[in-house]
């Protein structure tokens, strides 16, 4: 099935249309969520309800832009306003965390490199993880940061820097990247 | 967003980690989706669901057992060869139980494993681990830095089974780390694989080449029952804490969970009787001028039951209960149950309709008051000639309850149990007696829809060698309130003496 196909049989409720969407994209919106979730159970929660919007509002997409950047804000903003209604987060990512949160590296599995990178990312502290989800990854702003989760984009920055230095100093731990003293530059260790 | 973005080799070695990751959802998120999407086919409806989930339930537990069985007798074995080295002898130092059903969480070390066979190895210094993302398959990861991974057979064996499974080597890394992934089937069958020689890269051609192995092989394993321990080995420290972290951070709640709850399947065949009285008659009504509409009973002046004949019959009833053990002697027990209630009266067909009244309540004053019909069934006051009239309904109900243990240890318990249960009557045939107790009006409307039952009972439970549990005792069941709804001015209850039988499993 074509994706226009998909697009058109979506639109008007075929479930087979529907089904074909849903599994040509849900792995890797699955994965979105996961970055953004406490487990997997919770990401597939935030991908059923993303995907109930992607497709009660996929008639308002226009074409302009690749279909799968579209899901993926969609599923993504999901996951931020899933993420919202706990107040624990709220907190977390409004508040700099002290610099004695200690990561433990034995947590970190080891099986292929990019779930590493992930379950690297997930260990980060929820406000840490989900600044730099959305910043490094996803493409946001601080701006647009510092509107989706409320706080200010100076907070949004501070918050950023501090995820990126915790998660460099997780993946060094891992030998995943490897830091170059002379130049002090990070260079990666396997090839992508 | 920011133009910029990719102004930096660590963001973007983050991006594209990230957009290669990938995890397959449960199907329970399309179907949810679906009957989000589609509310008026709701796939699958509530009832084949139950049917399903209840069947599923019941197949789980005997195969459940005879897999434990087999297990005991067959096992399955994935032994990972070394022969650039000759070390043949020596125990497996860390050995990690495969089970074909079993997710990676829940694998344990074991470390009564058997020992490899004469010309089989450990791999020093590398790892091995068990992937299970996509739903269907499994893959076997093997990995390590190239110097020190040198696979040369991997020996993937069921005697059990005779089919050749799709083992699929399916990639190699650079050279400073070398994984081998080998694509499992759902069930391992027989096989066995020259995967390569020392030194050499696994290639696709190498395990087309093993197929006449298989054969021979399998042949052999059909004299062989007492094939080699399911393991798989693996020597790397940082794995086994691995194994160890993920099985605590990801364990701990489902085994707990596990360790106190069970699942039971029981069928109670019992005998239903009724008990008839009448809360309201013409007499409350003062006002009323009706009675004489009321053709004098002959027999008015007996007790209400015994001026109708009527007899006990058989019912029915199972369902399934989940149980959670919250001290050594209680659970607590709740489930979905189905209930056929049934009795009998006795009645003559008329061979030309009559009139006659129902007496009924008015919803408004609470004084009752006659409401004509047409019936075709008179009361039969003795058996001569008599036509059984079949009351009966169906229910579904949510028992909620606690078994205590009485006493009891090791294979044989004695409890007792007590549950309520919230009943919806789906429907059943209801016939009901007439104002002037001469005939039966058959009136479906009357039925009332929700009740409340409880049930006592008291049981025996026996653990057999397979790990089931085998329950028996008697039981009592009570509905509180009318068979009919509030308007009928009769009221009924009825009751069950039953023999419970369960079943009950583990998780």
């Amino acid at each position: 099935m074509t994706e226009e196909q998909m697009l058109a049989g979506t639109i008007k409720n075929n479930a087979s249309a529907q089904e074909a969407l849903y599994n040509r994209f849900s792995p890797r919106m699955l994965g979105v969520c996961y970055r953004f979730a406490k487990n997997k159970e919770d990401a597939e929660d935030m991908l059923q309800e993303g995907f109930i919007k992607v497709f009660t509002q996929l008639h308002q997409y226009r074409n302009e832009g690749a279909l799968e950047g579209w899901i993926r804000r969609i599923i993504v903003h999901t996951c931020i306003n899933i993420l919202k209604k706990n107040k624990k987060f709220a907190e977390s990512v409004d508040i700099i965390h002290a610099n004695s949160l200690h990561i433990k590296e034995d947590f970190i599995p080891s099986i292929m490199q990019a779930k590493q990178v992930v379950e690297c990312i997930r260990i980060l502290p929820i406000g840490y993880r989900t600044v730099l989800n959305l910043y490094a990854i996803e493409g946001f702003s601080h701006k647009e940061i510092g509107e989706l989760l409320d706080i200010e984009e100076s907070t949004s920055r501070s918050q950023y820097t501090r995820a990126r230095a915790m998660l460099e100093d997780i993946l060094i731990k891992k030998d995943i990247l490897q830091k170059n003293q002379e130049k002090n530059t990070i260079s990666m260790v396997l090839a992508r | 967003m920011e133009d910029n973005f990719y102004n930096d080799d660590f963001e973007r070695f983050l991006k594209e980690n990230a957009d290669n990751f990938r995890m397959y959802p449960s199907k329970k998120v399309w179907h949810s989706l679906y009957n989000d999407l589609h509310p008026a086919k709701r796939w699958p409806s509530f009832a084949i669901s139950l049917l399903l989930v209840a069947s599923v339930l019941y197949l789980g537990i005997t195969n459940n057992s005879s897999i434990l069985k087999n297990q005991t007798i067959r096992p399955h074995t994935i032994v990972i060869n070394n022969l650039s080295t000759n070390n043949h002898a020596g125990p497996f130092e860390n050995t990690t139980a495969l089970n074909d059903d079993k997710k990676l969480s829940e694998y344990k070390l074991n470390s009564d494993a058997k020992k490899p066979q004469p010309g089989e190895k450990n791999i020093t210094g590398n790892t091995t681990s068990i992937i299970d993302e996509e739903p269907g398959s499994r893959t076997l990861l093997i990995s390590g830095d190239a110097p020190s991974l040198h696979v040369n057979k991997i020996i993937l064996s069921s005697p059990s089974t005779k089919a050749l499974p799709q083992v699929n080597v399916m990639h190699t890394l650079n050279a400073d780390k070398k994984i081998i992934a080998v694509a499992l089937p759902p069930t391992s069958n027989f096989i066995k694989e020259e995967v390569n020689t020392p030194g050499e890269d696994v290639t696709d051609q190498d395990v087309k080449a093993s197929e006449t192995l298989t054969s021979s092989a399998t042949a052999s394993n059909k004299n062989n029952n007492t094939a080699l321990a399911k393991n798989i080995v693996t020597t790397s420290q940082t794995d086994k804490e691995w194994y160890e972290d993920y099985a605590f951070h990801h364990q701990a709640i489902s085994s707990r969970f596990k360790k106190n709850a069970s699942f039971q399947f029981y069928i109670t065949p019992s005998v239903g009787f009724r008990k008839l009285s009448q809360n309201n008659s013409l007499a409350s009504n003062p006002g009323n001028n009706n009675s004489s509409l009321i053709v004098t009973n002959p027999v008015r002046s007996q007790a209400l039951n015994d001026k109708i004949t009527q007899s006990s019959a058989i019912n029915i009833e199972t369902g399934t209960t989940l149980l959670y053990n919250i001290s050594k002697k209680i659970r607590l027990k709740t489930g979905v149950q189905f209930n056929y209630t049934s009795y009998n009266v006795n009645a003559i067909k008329l061979s030309h309709p009559v009139q006659t009244y129902l007496l009924l309540n008015n919803p408004v004053t609470g004084a009752a008051y006659l409401s004509p019909r047409v019936s075709v069934l008179a009361n039969s006051f003795d058996d001569n000639n008599a036509t059984t009239l079949k009351n009966n309904t169906l229910q579904i109900s949510v028992p909620l309850g606690a078994d205590y243990k009485i006493t009891g240890r090791n294979n044989l318990k004695w409890y007792v149990g007590l549950d309520v249960q919230p009943t919806y009557i789906t429907g059943g045939h209801l016939y009901a007696l007439s104002a002037d107790e001469k005939n039966y009006i058959e009136d479906p409307t009357l039925l009332r829809k929700w009740n409340m039952n409880a049930a006592i009972e008291s049981f025996l439970s026996f653990k057999t060698t397979s790990g089931i549990i085998l329950t028996l005792g008697p039981q009592v069941r009570y509905q509180f309130r009318s068979t009919y709804d509030s308007r009928f001015t009769y009221t009924e209850k009825l009751y069950n003496f039953g023999l419970k039988f369960g079943m009950l499993t583990r998780f």
